[in-house]
């Protein structure tokens, strides 16, 4: 941590170890880039000081990546003549050519930006007003877009396309999509009950979130409490790959739910070959996860302000330093956490900004960072992100008592990257698209499917866990995967053990809510019940 | 001390049933700083003598000095990093011995700064031995230090000079 000379690949860590494959090189617009196999085209980019990856549409803004997990679409480039890459989520290869996406230069393009900047077309965001005024106009002009963008059959690949293989199908009795903690434990505990499973991740490896986290985990003995975080989900990965009735599907994207119980999917074989699978089973298990919010501020879409999780995954997954000094806004867990696994990868952290008057994580996170010598500057918020096409530095300032910058207040912070840690939203697009009645509960994180404690929504057979029923942690993840796992079987099986068991989780969650800590929680799901 | 926890610090004043000189004297102990309710019973699993105590998963811990027998088995488990073990020795020096998670672990013989809390310089302090407890991913490091009786109750990180 101190007098390390600086790198960006992690070579020594206290607790990760990173093995890197072959050296092998690749370009980027034209220039020759090194990188080892089995780094994301992303990680890649960022260790050679590459942070900019394309640029806004409409101002030309750069833009470098925010999420590392394949989110937020700011890191597509084109890959061998592939547009829209995820270059975040796609591995780099030997002689692979990378082109940004910029636009090329144009003098009507250039005048339309000029006009666009000068408000002389619908102002930013304008579309997203159109349609949406009343509760009378709403739903029908939601139908006439859905038909009109051709959902509602399951669409057959065009095979001149040549990008796709043959499609898939398979059938079961239960789909679990989402392969965190949550899921695992869905799929694992109706695999329990004889159900033929599917267990489904965009990602290329099980465990979701838990494979960036270093830290030892809170909890029961039953629930993995003292285990670090990547090791429960090697823990979960190899039970659910001991299990012969759960078939696992890796890089597959389901993108679509469709009558008849039936999920499109396409599953990645490489970044230019993709097949389509097409899965139907009796029940569901929604196991998504969530994304990280982002915070409005100046220059808030700079290369070098990411998200905290993208920041986790390019250290802690990647083995890649994030820079040199780095400010975390948000005192919540995750940043409080970031910041202590920054300092273990030998990164300096300036401070962690929060805008509440004191530290919303746990206080013994915030205490392993404070002995440490970092500052956390409460009722504090980010101003501005300083920097020509990067990170250099932030304008910070204190909060008034009404949430307002005291002027003069303001001070500038050196930093070369700007973590982002001011909460996480439920994913919540699949149950939504499955007709799934949504509620908007603040203490869950934002818009959450209504639930009952069997972790059943409010559409018969569709269950949810994890952060898409409420941003939680692991432990309760875990539990709640296994209720609804559980109940998705108890809806084809009968089974008095299993009963007992699901009484027994929901008994576990329970008491695991029943402190001061997780009273927001408990209101949350509250008010998350269908009435 | 809940404005104090609330910007992530508490002082030596709000530990409470410390062990006594006689009691520090004999040997290692835990002094425990988990102040809040977090849903969480690592240590009491860890605990071989039942000299830690929760009824409900989300209590404190409360810890038995009299069956405490210096162990550090509690301070390897607790996730949130917040048990550290002091003793006295019988020339009167303090000992500490805190984990260290980072890869710049100090030699056995060297001179580090004491840090407290708050991360503020404290005193130096004379390493006396780093060790680890665990294997691979259950693997952390930790460090012994000797110093001043009086900077047990707060000296709780080190930095390397």
């Amino acid at each position: 941590m101190q007098g390390e000379r600086y790198s960006p690949r992690i070579q020594e860590h206290p607790i990760l170890s990173f093995e890197r494959g072959r050296k092998i090189k690749f370009f980027f617009d034209g220039r020759e880039i090194e990188a080892y196999e089995g780094e994301t085209i992303t990680a890649a980019l960022y260790a050679a000081g590459i942070r900019q990856l394309t640029e806004s549409l409409k101002y030309r803004r750069p833009r470098g990546f925010f999420c590392a997990i394949g989110k937020c679409s700011s890191c597509l480039a084109q890959v061998d003549g592939v547009s829209n890459v995820k270059t975040c989520v796609t591995l780099v290869k030997e002689g692979m050519d990378v082109r940004s996406q910029k636009r090329k230069f144009s003098l009507l393009g250039s005048l339309v930006s000029a006009a666009l900047k000068r408000g002389l077309f619908p102002s930013v965001g304008g579309h997203y007003k159109k349609l949406v005024g009343g509760p009378l106009v709403w739903p029908l002009a939601r139908r006439a877009i859905k038909a009109m963008a051709g959902f509602g059959e399951f669409p057959e690949p065009n095979p001149t396309l040549g990008k796709f293989l043959p499609s898939e199908t398979w059938e079961g009795d239960l789909v679990v999509i989402g392969g965190g903690p949550a899921g695992i434990s869905a799929a694992l505990y109706g695999a329990k009950l004889g159900l033929k499973v599917a267990l489904v991740d965009e990602n290329s490896r099980l465990g979701g979130q838990l494979v960036k986290q270093t830290h030892r985990f809170f909890g029961s003995k039953e629930y993995y409490a003292g285990t670090r975080g990547f090791e429960i989900g090697r823990i979960l990965e190899k039970e659910a790959a001991s299990y012969s009735n759960i078939t696992v599907l890796l890089d597959t994207t389901v993108f679509g739910f469709y009558p008849g119980n039936i999920l499109g999917a396409v599953q990645k074989i490489d970044f230019c070959k993709e097949k389509m699978v097409k899965l139907r089973a009796k029940r569901m298990v929604f196991a998504t996860g969530a994304y990280e919010r982002t915070l409005i501020f100046e220059n808030n879409d700079l290369p070098g302000v990411m998200g905290a999780g993208g920041v986790q995954t390019l250290m802690n997954v990647q083995g890649i330093r994030p820079g040199k000094n780095g400010l975390i806004i948000g005192a919540g867990n995750v940043g409080l956490i970031l910041a202590y696994q920054l300092l273990q990868a030998g990164v300096r952290v300036e401070a962690v900004i929060e805008a509440m008057p004191g530290v919303g994580g746990y206080f013994v996170h915030a205490a392993k960072i404070r002995r440490a010598g970092v500052p956390i500057l409460t009722s504090h918020t980010i101003l501005k992100a300083l920097g020509k096409g990067s990170v250099e530095g932030a304008v910070v300032a204190k909060l008034d008592d009404k949430w307002n910058p005291l002027p003069g207040s303001e001070k500038e912070l050196e930093c070369d990257f700007i973590c982002v840690a001011v909460g996480l939203h439920p994913s919540f697009e699949l149950p939504y698209q499955a007709g799934c009645q949504l509620k908007y509960v603040p203490e869950l994180g934002g818009m959450v499917p209504v639930h009952d404690q069997w972790m059943e929504t409010s559409v018969p057979g569709i269950y949810i866990a994890g952060d898409t029923s409420g941003i939680e942690e692991a432990s309760t993840a875990i539990l709640g995967g296994r209720i609804a796992g559980l109940s998705a079987g108890l809806s084809l099986v009968k089974d008095r053990e299993a009963e007992k068991l699901r009484s027994e989780f929901v008994k576990a969650l329970e008491e695991f809510r029943d402190n001061p800590l997780s009273a927001k929680i408990r209101e949350g799901k509250k008010k998350a019940q269908p009435r | 001390m809940e404005k104090r926890l609330r910007q992530g610090f508490i002082t030596s004043e709000d530990l409470k049933n410390l062990p006594d000189k006689e009691r520090l004297k004999k040997g290692w102990v835990a002094v425990i700083e988990c102040p809040q309710n977090i849903p969480c019973d690592a240590c009491i699993y860890a605990c071989k003598t039942q000299a830690l105590e929760m009824k409900t998963v989300a209590d404190l811990p409360v810890i038995n000095y009299d069956k405490c027998i210096g162990c550090f088995q509690c301070m390897h488990a607790c996730p949130g990093v917040a048990i550290f073990m002091v003793r006295l020795t019988d020339d009167g020096k303090g000992m500490v011995s805190l984990p260290y998670e980072f890869t710049d672990l100090p030699k056995a013989g060297e001179t580090v700064d004491l840090l407290n809390r708050l991360g503020e310089k404290l005193g130096p302090a004379r390493v006396i031995r780093t060790f680890s407890m665990g294997k691979d991913a259950a693997k952390s490091s930790y460090v012994t230090v000797e110093t001043a009786p009086e900077l047990i109750w707060d000296a709780r990180f080190i930095r390397r000079r």
